[in-house]
């Protein structure tokens, strides 16, 4: 097999020091003559190996009648004590799996040097596997449909993001939950996840993905050796791409009175993957950022916001997020919030100042946007070390734009209290709006109310 | 900046640890941990400890608390202090670039927090409040603190963590008990993704430097093991735990193998287990707990009975030493303070010995100690 290019993005150390460990964290990706690539941040002083793959399919590949096959992988490899799990457990490898949107991710943990072990057992047990026996089967649709009743009835605040989803992008590929839902994942048979595989799980559509202490060239070599994936044509693997979503204002409420809070999400188109404002909506995310009431520390952060929540109490907590995908995206905000008569006011007060995005956000709510985006993405890169489906989804799902901290920042850094009021100007001001929510909602307005705070009359 | 100008005469001979790991060298953040021998085993007070860690970050005689917060996230960092039975950890993540400032902040948090007492009322005692209100809804965190009581009854291990108002603490409890912890021979510093000249530079130019000489405290002895039960009624679902002491150092990789035995597929019961946890103490003494799990209550009995004669009868753990060492990597590199070295060679069978029991939730209906 020959290697036919290969792409050497060097990362550079913001640290004041160089030396030992210069080489450390740096991405190299390898692309195989039969599509397959293999990307990897290598870290020689990194105490494990993550090794894993990563379709370019997730949950918008599905359709709404195989809803949740990409769970029924996932927790075939990842969860619950499976003969996978077992014998993994017996080499001392660690399995974790997760689907988001636009991809999905198999993982192995294991020590350094055991790299080439941990790709032999992804080969053995997932990339070799082109369907499950039915006992196999029943055992993981067992998993997947406790895991999804427990999601249900406890985990309110995704659950929430999951239907802000389905209504924002209703009726195109991005309404669809990851998980599947319980009617379903009930109805999937071992046939559904056996031709999803064969659509999906391609040369084309994989990245061999390596994180920690894992050696580029040592992984190539170990691929090309021991990885085979069914290798499809082009044309063919255009033809399963999924359909363009778009985002529609709507909203979807879910009340129920026996919760004892409210669980809102609220949220305007945002940007793609490879919109080039998408490291300006994350800054302007990140300036309203997360407050937590129950932290003294966070009560005390740079939000204006705050100061009309703190005082009677509107919210427990809240969280901006500017999410992207490959044709759109959401930016909004995420709040718990146990003072159930106030939600008019914790709305009213949130989209108050998203108004003044547009018109009066100053220089020192920017650069603490700023400061808090870049400390956000550092973290990230540590993460990466232990975990290669992070990489995993950077590359995929972002192409890997952003994996060069340096460059990065230094874009964050030229970003300008005007291009902050133009964005919002264009994305915020007067624009439409998605919301969910669940849990005690009697005092969430209707939607014009809402969406009439989008913009004022005074500025 | 801050501290680059001062000029203290450097001690020769440091009493408190300084370790720096380039681990994450080409990575732009960086972490800082300032760990002190001050957990809840040491208190004299119950939930003094906990007190104590959350009025870190509150003023200090340089800056209020509220400086602290809207100066450090402009400069893109977090700080957090935590609290267990060993230690009370004060951590800060930050861009590299500001260490100085970092090193600075903790060091007048060591030195001189003001321990003003509206911030006792006001922000302290709330917060403390949320801790326990979290914990107590959890019936294994609950069940947790009752294998600690049962194991250690009230010497340091046993007593709880989180402050619950039992015992009164005040304000100059607090203050004293941050002068006995708060000391060079107490603390050790950890960071990574920095260079250790640089930190090594830093602290020896902060307060920490300065910091009052005291005692180590450490306890390092293992503290007599009871095999004893505690019940606890509650609402909500049912747990039954099981507690194994490690009473020396020797016992301490066998219960760290048994734990990713136990947690594993491995175990053909590991369905049946919640949550199974090993906390080490001074790489000399820990506890190993496993929790079983569910809403009713005679499922949880049998499940607990099961595991149980299991360990009785003997386990061959020694499948799970690779899966051990693994589980300790991750935690090495995911965390700021190093992670002792595991010395496996030895672990072969596993059979229980002497064993602690808590049973929280019906208790009516869930098994006593002397009957699994």
């Amino acid at each position: 097999m020959l290697r036919t290019t290969t792409a050497r993005l060097a990362r550079r150390s913001l640290a004041t020091h160089a030396g030992a460990a210069a080489s450390a964290g740096r991405l190299e990706i390898t692309e195989l003559s039969n599509g397959l690539t293999v990307a990897s941040e290598h870290n020689p002083a990194a105490a494990t190996a993550s090794v894993g793959v990563v379709y370019s399919a997730g949950s918008t590949a599905e359709n709404p009648y195989n809803n949740g096959v990409s769970n029924l992988w996932a927790t075939y490899f990842g969860h619950g004590s499976s003969a996978v799990q077992a014998a993994a457990a017996k080499q001392g490898l660690r399995l974790s799996a997760n689907v988001a949107r636009e991809s999905q991710a198999f993982t192995v943990q294991a020590l350094p040097g055991d790299a080439s072990k941990a790709l032999g057992f992804l080969q053995q047990h997932l990339l070799a596997k082109e369907s499950l026996s039915d006992s196999d089967f029943a055992a993981v649709q067992k998993t997947a449909l406790a895991q999804l009743e427990e999601f249900e009835d406890s985990n309110h605040a995704e659950r929430v993001l999951e239907h802000l989803h389905a209504t924002a992008f209703q009726n195109t590929p991005l309404a669809l939950p990851t998980r599947g839902t319980l009617e379903t994942v009930e109805s999937l048979i071992p046939q559904d996840m056996q031709s999803f595989a064969a659509q999906q799980f391609h040369a084309k559509n994989a990245t061999v993905v390596a994180t920690g202490n894992v050696a580029h060239d040592e992984l190539v070599k170990a691929v090309e050796a021991q990885v085979s994936l069914n290798a499809k044509s082009g044309a063919a693997a255009a033809a399963s791409a999924p359909a363009k979503s778009s985002f529609l204002g709507s909203e979807v409420r879910l009340r129920d009175d026996t919760l004892p809070s409210a669980w809102i999400s609220l949220a305007v188109e945002g940007e793609s993957q490879t919109s080039p404002d998408y490291l300006t909506a994350a800054v302007a995310a990140s300036i309203f950022g997360s407050y937590v009431a129950a932290e003294p520390a966070s009560r005390l952060q740079g939000i204006k916001l705050l100061d009309d929540i703190q005082e009677y109490h509107l919210a427990d907590s809240f969280v901006h997020y500017s999410k992207s995908y490959r044709d759109t995206g959401l930016w909004g905000f995420s709040t718990q919030i146990s003072n159930v008569s106030g939600i008019d006011d914790m709305i009213h007060f949130t989209l108050k100042q998203w108004n003044r995005l547009s018109i009066s956000i100053t220089d020192t709510e920017l650069e603490r946007g700023k400061a808090l985006l870049k400390l956000k993405l550092g973290n990230a890169n540590i993460q990466r070390a232990a975990d290669a489906a992070l990489l995993g989804a950077e590359v995929v799902q972002n192409g890997g734009r952003y994996l060069n901290t340096a460059e990065t920042f230094k874009k964050i850094d030229a970003l300008t209290v005007s291009d902050i009021k133009k964005w919002a100007g264009n994305r915020l001001w007067d624009q439409d709006i998605a919301i969910a929510g669940a849990g005690q909602i009697e005092d969430l307005l209707d939607y014009m109310r809402m969406r009439n705070d989008m913009s004022m009359m005074r500025w | 900046m801050l501290s680059a100008a001062r000029t203290l005469p450097q001690r020769a001979v440091r009493r408190y640890t300084v370790v720096a790991s380039a681990a994450a060298a080409a990575a732009p953040t960086a972490t800082l941990a300032v760990r002190v021998h001050g957990g809840a085993r040491y208190a004299d007070k119950d939930g003094l400890a906990h007190l104590l860690s959350r009025f870190n970050f509150q003023s200090t005689g340089d800056k209020s608390a509220l400086r602290l917060v809207r100066e450090s996230e402009l400069l893109g960092g977090a700080l957090r202090s935590s609290v267990d039975r060993e230690y009370i950890t004060l951590q800060a993540t930050f861009l590299k670039e500001s260490l100085p400032y970092y090193v600075n902040a903790i060091a007048s948090v060591l030195y001189k927090t003001s321990f003003k007492p509206h911030e006792l009322v006001e922000s302290v005692g709330p917060a403390a409040a949320y801790d326990l209100a979290v914990a107590t809804s959890d019936p294994v965190k609950v069940a947790e603190d009752a294998l600690y009581a049962a194991t250690y009854r009230s010497a340091g291990l046993g007593r709880p963590v989180l402050f619950d108002g039992v015992e009164q603490v005040t304000l100059d409890d607090i203050k004293q008990y941050a002068n006995k912890v708060y000391t060079q021979e107490n603390i050790e510093i950890f960071a990574t993704g920095v260079e250790e000249r640089d930190l090594k530079r830093f602290v020896g130019e902060s307060l920490i430097n300065t910091l009052p000489k005291g005692s180590a405290i450490k306890e390092a002895a293992a503290p007599k093991a009871f095999a004893g039960e505690v019940r606890v009624r509650a609402h909500g679902p049912n747990v039954a735990a099981v507690a194994i002491p490690a009473e020396s150092a020797a016992q301490i990789p066998e219960l760290q193998v048994l734990k990713a035995y136990l947690a594993s597929p491995l175990y053909a019961n590991a369905d049946a287990l919640e949550r199974v946890a090993f906390d080490s103490f001074s790489g000399t003494h820990g506890l190993l707990s496993m929790y079983v799990k569910g809403a009713d209550a005679s499922a949880v009995s049998a499940n607990i009975k099961k595991v149980v004669a299991d360990l009785k009868a003997g386990l061959d753990i020694a499948p799970a030493k690779e899966l051990a060492q693994v589980d300790a990597a991750l935690a090495a590199q995911q965390s700021a303070v190093p992670v002792e070295q595991l010395a496996l060679d030895k672990v072969a069978k596993f059979k229980l010995g002497k064993f602690a029991y808590s049973a929280v939730g019906d208790v009516t209906q869930l098994p006593y100690r002397d009957e699994l």
